[in-house]
């Protein structure tokens, strides 16, 4: 079979049972219909993985997949994505992780891994070249990231190793264990404890070989023209001067800033936390992958005192905030410092600073036991605690062992009215981004298939209250200065269309802040035609991307999601308890059941049951 | 003459949510502007986005001119122009 240009053309198929592997072709027709990345992963997962298996078994499959896109020299192409079955939520995983691990992967001739099986002690693999062998990780075990990365480098010889690995927390199967390639993090859906359970603890790459596009002149000439045009972008200019933090005061302000486990969306401490971390922890941007232009990384530390920190990469707001807002911690060196450990520990900083904020509520009306409390102060606010609960949750100690659990198993454990204040969707703790602010939002964590997830595919406020469309415009969304944020009315249509046009840089192996940046469907099918010789337009991508999102939907149905599992929390839609805008009734979402209606309707999906039709699946060629 | 601004996004909560006409000299720049602007919202503008001392914006406002980023405060304004003004909110 011909090589499909613009893709390295095999696939690495691992044993760990065995410690074998063996190379194989990529398949050209699910190629050509998926792309890559988590739409590749979407098929190996549906065809290859039995209904309702154990995700901490020897049977789940780790998949880490390039995209077609994923090469230094492409705008936002330092990416992987992680494709598994959720050891937290049970249904479909995806992570993403930036940093040079996609292209190096490429170049050391694979566009995917797929990693079967248990290893009956520690392994780690290196891949060179086309090359790969099993190495037992002893030496590895109870080692940090930075730690198993500074001797994998040291013993192999090569100080530009790329190292994908877990933590800790992943070797003890932390339900939230993140896998980490440096301070880059596929943080979410604990893919960690997935790797932890396969005894895998690290994957070593290093590759020199080049992917040849079909048509170099034409590729050269989009990558540059967009890497002109973007950088002019007021969107990039923003994102590259403050980073992803860079907001914060104003998403607190805008009444996007999960306060107190949901309980509000502002809590008012957003720009001075602000201040002090640009005056005394912010070092310098940076980018995460060769190549990076937007360079929106952040590089901090804590200079001394209690909460003294290293410089590292860190200071994300998604991170930071969870930190902050959610648990009402007015100190940022104790945030960034907790952040830090679970970058270390290998832990999703997310889904932690959710679970301590669930912790500090169970506290609050009294749910902990003295024997479970051992001591520990969990008032809200307490900074000295963060770290301490990090560590606990990372080694799963004491309360941290039930807290490890993530928020839902944790809250149906303790009972008494806990579940009620578990702030997740269908198991995944939710990000430091609130529906009041935007109600697209709402939409896209009742559906997004991975859970409540604000980034895959879609940051619904980000277009509504952003007004950001990222030149989906032209593919029938609404104008967003056109649209009113608290409106929840025709809201649903548009969330599905720019769901397609926003899971993309997840098929396609690329960094989505490039999307922010100004490059849209069309230049990545432009990229993508001059890389693979295919004629790819838009609105082509588009078909894929929807295709992709409906298999993981069917997916998460085999393994029993359904419209009833499309909802929030009853909190994150009420009335905020405090801050700016606890009378602005305006920001309540009244009304989800309606707006899921028009979203179901706009995929072709059964209004009651939410499972794509047999008509939308024969339309996608999934039937 | 008279210049056209528009808030995008979460500056509309401060200027408005229509362009709003903003009398200036004749052979006015952006400078001119933004002092035109610390007087009609420099006191309504929240601490995060307005210096007071400084009379400007912090962080990452950006003036838009035909969609375009304009940085250079010295470039003249014409009669009639309308100047988007874009605070990009970053999250993700």
């Amino acid at each position: 079979m011909a090589a499909i240009k613009g893709y390295a053309g095999h696939q690495l198929r691992v044993d760990l049972n065995h410690w074998e592997a063996r190379s194989e072709p990529i398949p050209e027709e699910m190629t050509r219909k998926y792309l890559g990345g988590a739409g590749y992963g979407a098929r190996l997962l549906y065809d290859e993985l039995p209904q309702n298996i154990d995700p901490l078994g020897p049977e789940n499959i780790m998949l880490l997949a390039t995209g077609p896109l994923s090469m230094s020299q492409i705008p936002g192409g330092g990416s992987l994505v992680l494709c598994f079955k959720s050891p937290l939520t049970r249904i479909w995983g995806e992570s993403r992780v930036g940093g040079d691990v996609g292209p190096e992967l490429k170049k050391a001739g694979f566009d995917y891994v797929i990693i079967k099986g248990r290893s009956a002690k520690p392994v780690y693999l290196i891949i060179r070249d086309g090359q790969w062998e099993f190495r037992d990780a002893s030496h590895l075990v109870g080692k940090s990231v930075s730690e198993k990365s500074a001797m994998l480098r040291s013993e192999l010889g090569d100080k530009r190793l790329v190292v994908l690995c877990i933590g800790q927390a992943g070797e003890n199967q932390v339900k939230i264990a993140s896998v980490m390639c440096d301070d880059r993090a596929a943080g979410r859906c604990g893919g960690g404890a997935v790797w932890g359970s396969k005894n895998l603890l690290a994957v070593a790459i290093r590759g020199t070989k080049k992917v040849e596009p079909a048509d170099p002149e034409n590729f050269k000439k989009f990558f540059k023209s967009t890497h002109d045009g973007i950088k002019t972008n007021p969107l990039f200019l923003g994102m590259q001067a403050g980073g992803t933090i860079g907001d914060m005061p104003g998403n607190d302000e805008g009444g996007d800033w999960p306060s107190r486990n949901w309980a509000a969306n502002s809590w008012g401490k957003g720009t001075d936390l602000f201040e002090v971390y640009k005056t005394k922890n912010f070092i310098k941007g940076y980018g995460c992958y060769k190549g990076c232009t937007l360079a929106c990384a952040r590089w901090v530390k804590v200079e001394d005192g209690e909460f003294k920190t290293p410089e590292h990469g860190g200071a994300e707001y998604e991170s930071i905030s969870c930190f902050t807002a959610y648990v009402l911690n007015e100190n940022m060196e104790a945030a960034i410092r907790s952040t830090y450990l679970c970058n270390e520990y290998g832990l999703d900083t997310i889904s932690c600073g959710a679970i301590i904020a669930f912790a500090m509520e169970c506290f609050e009306r009294g749910l902990f036991s003295k024997e479970q409390l051992q001591g520990l102060d969990l008032t809200w606010g307490n900074a000295a605690v963060l770290p301490v609960m990090v560590t606990k949750i990372a080694f799963r100690e004491g309360l941290g062992d039930l807290l490890a659990e993530g928020v839902r198993t944790a809250s149906e454990r303790i009972g008494r009215g806990a579940e009620e204040f578990a702030i997740h969707v269908k198991g995944l703790e939710g990000p430091a981004h609130d529906p009041r602010s935007g109600k697209a939002l709402a939409i896209t964590y009742a559906t997004a298939n991975r859970g409540m997830c604000h980034i895959h595919p879609l940051e619904g406020m980000a277009w509504d209250r952003g007004k950001v469309d990222w030149g989906m415009v032209k593919y029938g969304v609404p104008d967003p200065n056109e649209v009113e944020r608290w409106d929840e009315r025709n809201k649903g249509g548009a969330v599905a269309t720019l769901q397609d046009g926003l899971a993309l840089p997840e098929v396609l192996g690329t960094c989505k802040f490039y999307m922010y940046g100004g490059v849209t469907v069309d230049l990545w099918a432009d990229m993508l035609s001059a890389l693979t010789g295919w004629a790819i337009d838009g609105q082509e991508l588009l078909k894929i991307s929807e295709r992709v999102l409906n298999l993981q939907r069917l997916f998460n149905v085999r393994e029993g999601i359904t419209a009833k599992d499309d909802r929030l929390p009853e909190r994150v839609k009420a009335l905020p308890a405090f801050g700016k805008y606890s009378a602005e009734e305006e920001c309540v979402v009244h009304d989800l059941d309606a707006m899921l209606r028009e979203y179901y309707q706009k995929r072709g999906w059964d209004p009651n049951t939410g499972i794509p039709t047999m008509e939308k699946l024969r339309e996608l060629d999934l039937a | 003459m008279v210049v056209h601004l528009k808030a995008i996004g979460d500056l509309r909560d401060y200027i408005g949510k229509e362009p709003q006409a903003v009398e200036l000299r004749e052979g006015a720049t952006l400078a001119d502007l933004l002092a035109a602007i610390d007087e009609h919202w420099g006191k309504v503008f929240p601490r995060y986005l307005w210096d007071v001392s400084q009379r400007q914006f912090r962080g990452s406002v950006f003036f838009l001119i035909n969609q375009e980023v304009v940085k250079d405060m010295r470039t003249p304004l014409q009669d009639g122009l309308r100047i988007d003004l874009l605070k990009p909110i970053v999250g993700g």
